[in-house]
């Protein structure tokens, strides 16, 4: 066989061999640029980037409301699973069907500071909030109006206990729950009222 | 030169061959290259149009957050009653301890930001009143709404409010 090769006068083996290596070649060549273009994890990520912005968008109508006011927000429906993070910082979004790696993570950045997750007693969002206070500091300091004010350093103690919390442990999202993003004000003591964006379940 | 061409035809020791296919595949890889190129551009401009995007989004939202009837500008006494009271809008550098502590009590976090108000008198537009914290190495983004501006008790002209926002880095 090897003196056949080479005792090839006629050029065949070289011409056949160059051609092999030429095909393997563009093969391979082929293949990087097809993955690279047709089977990365980009068309995916983009998908959930997509959700990220609109829970951030959602959020900032809420935060620049005069008023008080609650949108009921449901996450889409689509063809395939994701989970949605909220932390104090960033609304995180993740899926697990990745060509490349499992795990797709798409972020995005809140500029404001919601109170995620507030502890409440008695019924939800504002109400619920101010029975949570009233339980603790007495119905007439539970900020619901000017004339109840909330003890000062209170709301900042409770929000900053949220961002510790939060920085370990991001509030997991339930996609079949709606998403209740309410503004809501609260009054004081030493300030005018404090507005705030509340995100619960 | 028909000779040359008879010998390319009649060739059948095969080394002509190779000489055919060459051409043909880089035409090929050329192909190719070009089309991966002009993807991974069109790839590189949607991005960055999709980041200058959410940058003026993000800037938009700053403005109407703070010029909002509970945002900073009414909690300082800047707008009242939707009007912009020139007098207190000025911050000379001599008072960066005011605009540092103006951006700390805003609630926006992540991002700096700066103003800058453009107002007519008697017809004529004044020089820019600009907040003294804008830097000018940095990527900014900005935006813009029309606003009434108080001069004195009894003038109040059309402005323009512009907030510039940029990364905290």
């Amino acid at each position: 066989m090897l003196k056949f090769i080479r005792c090839d006068k006629r050029g065949d083996i070289s011409w056949l061999m160059s051609q092999i290596a030429l095909l393997i070649a563009v093969g391979i060549l082929l293949a990087s640029i097809s993955s690279l273009a047709f089977y990365s994890d980009w068309q995916k990520k983009a998908e959930i980037n997509v959700i990220a912005t609109e829970i951030v968008k959602t959020i900032n109508a809420v935060e620049v409301k005069d008023y008080p006011g609650q949108i009921k927000y449901m996450l889409p429906d689509k063809n395939y699973d994701y989970e949605v993070f909220l932390s104090t910082d960033y609304i995180i979004v993740k899926r697990y069907d990745g060509r490349i790696s499992k795990e797709i993570v798409a972020m995005k950045e809140l500029h404001t500071r919601p109170w995620i997750n507030p502890p409440m007693s008695g019924g939800k969002g504002a109400d619920g909030i101010y029975n949570y206070f009233g339980s603790i500091y007495g119905i007439r300091h539970n900020g619901a109006s000017p004339d109840s004010k909330l003890p000062a350093g209170v709301l900042e103690g409770e929000m900053e206990i949220m961002a510790n919390e939060l920085a370990k442990n991001p509030f997991k999202v339930d996609c079949e729950k709606p998403l209740y993003i309410e503004k809501i004000f609260i009054f004081v003591e030493g300030g005018n009222e404090k507005s705030l964006v509340i995100i619960y379940q | 030169m028909k000779n040359r061409l008879l010998l390319f035809i009649n060739d059948r020791k095969g080394i002509s061959e190779e000489f055919t296919s060459l051409p043909a595949l880089a035409v090929v890889m050329i192909g190719f290259a070009l089309f991966f190129a002009m993807m991974a551009g069109v790839y590189y401009q949607h991005n960055e149009r999709v980041k200058s995007l959410d940058k003026y989004e993000t800037a938009n939202f700053v403005l109407e957050k703070l010029t909002s009837t509970n945002g900073l500008l009414a909690e300082k006494g800047i707008i009242v009653g939707g009007v912009i009271d020139k007098e207190k809008f000025e911050i000379d550098g001599s008072k960066q301890h005011v605009i540092k502590t103006m951006i700390e009590e805003s609630g926006i976090v992540g991002i700096e930001f700066g103003f800058k108000l453009v107002y007519w008198e008697k017809g004529e537009k004044q020089p820019p009143i600009e907040w003294t914290n804008i830097p000018d190495n940095v990527d900014k983004a900005a935006a813009s709404k029309q606003v009434a501006v108080r001069l004195n008790d009894a003038e109040i002209v059309p402005g323009v409010l512009t907030v510039i926002i940029w990364e905290v880095d």
